[in-house]
């Protein structure tokens, strides 16, 4: 083969394969516009014959997946805001300052990272029962207040910010408190706002936890709703595919607009939770 | 008081100030007692301490105390619905060893994670190779393959289920339209043999993309210079590849490849929505089995003694792996 030749060849072969992480998307979003019979018609269409907005009014009103979109929206905002703002904190303290046991608490937090989830989530849930906070909120938020992956991230950020910005700071007279709100965070800005991604990510497909934590359906996020598509739901196709593309297309519409910060948010943090 | 104990430490004549002291010495008392308390809130000390003890606290009650009492249950039998706790021995560790699904479901887990790992890495480098050779459209492919990478897991699987529908799923009818479908449908996610590789496929078409963008990234930082050496001393590409690429991005690959499999290992969400573990055990994989026992049936004390025989696993294969992938350095 001509080298030319193969540069065609190449470009072809990345083409099928760009073409087979599309498709099932534009698949997904043509058959939540068509009524049950045509998604199950033989021979199937491509494009809806009939579009119809039925699909999302059921699983939106009836199955309720309006309450669960803005339920996931709020706890991954509120997950967010607070993870980044204590992986930050920790980030800065283990960078930024000497204490006795610094190392020791800093192997803990990535030993923490190593461990497989049902490793903590037996005993989390056990916990929970303990504390009285099953089916609530306080279960979702506190114990994932913080993250090993965020403070790990952070400690090496802050790392390169220069200490003599904050000592002259403390020489200027200004409190560490301050210092930690006025510099040390705005500085780590572009950190911050990749871990943000991440951690919205993340907490937007988390699922185990919540699906064991919350019995009352009023209270259910996303992918606990997805679960119960695929299970008492599973024959109401139309509904099926609605309820899929209401989880993923927002999460694409923002990769769109952010997608630099996106891959830069997942490639130093992907991977590590399950 | 501390008023007062402030008050004298600042006056110089030691003695003690009272209600006739001159205005100007209490306005300096009051300036100094508000000069200390602030100095001890904002100071480097009580910042360290709150900070430190806050992290501290965090990670002793909801990390290092619940992997406590994962190890210390695996000893009992332990429900949380019956609020049961009593000393087991060994015996949790004895009804997983004589549980025929456990060496089974190991089994299965090494297999997934063994083809994920190895076909995820071998695309990712092939991909991102062909990226890098291809001269338009680089940013468009990257940003292409990578579009399922942040796509939710749960929503994902639930589309893959439907993917491999028998009747409707679009993989069965472009089959069926190119007329490689057989007499009967295919059915991928209730065959027992093709369950485990549809759930392998869905999963690295779904993370490929990860490893696609660490090994562009990898492959940006190799000298242009090194490429240039090779082709003027007539190099051919495959040794270009084997004796600059590979060892250049051997840090790249390592990565991908740890990350992985510690990942994989520990994979739940594609198995519960895609086939909960069946047909017939088929997906049974050991963080299945441990879903099955803590949450089904609620047996937290076997359940903790896989989770830790899998935590157990997942270091002894990061440290082989390192080693191997680390080991010729010298070739």
């Amino acid at each position: 083969m001509t080298p030319r030749r193969k540069g065609w060849a190449i470009l072809f072969l990345l083409s099928a394969g760009a073409m087979t992480m599309v498709v099932p998307f534009i698949w997904m979003i043509l058959s939540a516009f068509k009524p049950n019979s045509e998604i199950l018609q033989i021979p199937p269409t491509i494009l809806p014959e009939v579009w119809t907005l039925d699909n999302f009014r059921r699983v939106l009103f009836e199955i309720d997946f309006a309450r669960f979109f803005l339920n996931s929206l709020f706890l991954a905002t509120l997950k967010t805001a607070i993870i980044v703002y204590t992986s930050a904190l920790a980030g800065y303290l283990l960078s930024k300052f000497t204490f006795p046991g610094q190392r020791w608490l800093f192997y803990l937090i990535l030993a923490t990272m190593m461990a497989p989830w049902p490793v903590t989530i037996i005993a989390q849930y056990q916990q929970m029962v303990w504390f009285g906070w099953l089916d609530s909120y306080t279960a979702l938020v506190v114990p994932v207040m913080m993250n090993s992956f965020g403070v790990f991230l952070m400690r090496q950020f802050m790392m390169g910010i220069p200490s003599e910005l904050i000592d002259a700071a403390r020489i200027d007279g200004a409190s560490e408190f301050r210092i930690f709100h006025w510099i040390a965070l705005p500085l780590s800005v572009p950190a911050l706002s990749a871990l943000g991604i991440f951690i919205f990510l993340w907490s937007w497909d988390d699922f185990l936890w919540p699906y064991l934590m919350i019995s009352r359906q009023e209270a259910y996020v996303l992918p606990v709703g997805l679960s119960l598509l695929q299970g008492r739901f599973a024959t109401d196709y139309g509904a099926v595919f609605a309820g899929m593309s209401i989880t993923i297309v927002p999460v694409l519409v923002a990769y769109a607009i952010l997608q630099r910060k996106f891959i830069e948010g997942m490639t130093f943090s992907g991977g590590v939770k399950g | 008081m501390t008023k007062g104990r402030i008050q004298r430490a600042t006056s110089p004549s030691g003695a003690p100030c009272s209600v006739q002291g001159s205005p100007s010495a209490q306005a300096r008392a009051r300036t100094s007692l508000l000069a200390s308390l602030h100095a001890a809130l904002r100071s480097r000390r009580s910042f360290l301490v709150l900070g430190v003890g806050f992290v501290l606290g965090f990670y002793l009650i909801f990390q290092v105390f619940p992997i406590g009492l994962t190890a210390v249950g695996s000893f009992f039998y332990w429900s949380p619905l019956q609020d049961r706790f009593d000393f087991a021995g060994l015996n949790n560790y004895r009804d997983m060893l004589a549980d025929p699904l456990f060496a089974k479901a190991v089994w299965l887990n090494l297999y997934f994670t063994a083809a994920v790992v190895a076909l995820r890495t071998a695309l990712g480098l092939a991909i991102a190779l062909a990226i890098m050779s291809v001269w338009i459209g680089k940013g468009l492919f990257r940003t292409i393959y990578f579009l399922p990478v942040i796509a939710p897991m749960i929503a994902v699987s639930l589309l893959w289920r439907q993917l491999y529908d028998p009747g409707f799923g679009l993989i069965n009818v472009t089959l069926h339209a190119f007329g490689m479908a057989g007499d009967s449908p295919i059915l991928w996610l209730r065959d027992t043999r093709l369950a485990m590789p549809a759930i392998i496929v869905m999963t690295v078409w779904k993370e490929v993309g990860y490893a696609v963008v660490i090994f562009l990234a990898a492959l940006a930082g190799v000298p242009r210079e090194l490429y240039e050496a090779a082709r003027i001393d007539g190099a051919k590409p495959g040794q270009t590849f084997r004796l600059i690429t590979l060892p250049m991005i051997r840090p790249a690959m390592i990565f991908v490849v740890i990350t992985s499999i510690i990942s994989y290992l520990q994979a739940f969400g594609q198995i519960f929505i895609m086939t909960k573990g069946g047909p017939a055990y088929a997906t049974f994989t050991t963080v299945y089995q441990i879903f099955d026992e803590a949450f089904i049936l609620y047996n937290f004390g076997k359940a903790s003694a896989i989770s830790l025989t899998l935590f157990a696993i997942t270091l002894v294969i990061s440290v082989i792996s390192i080693r191997v992938m680390g080991g010729d350095d010298d070739p």
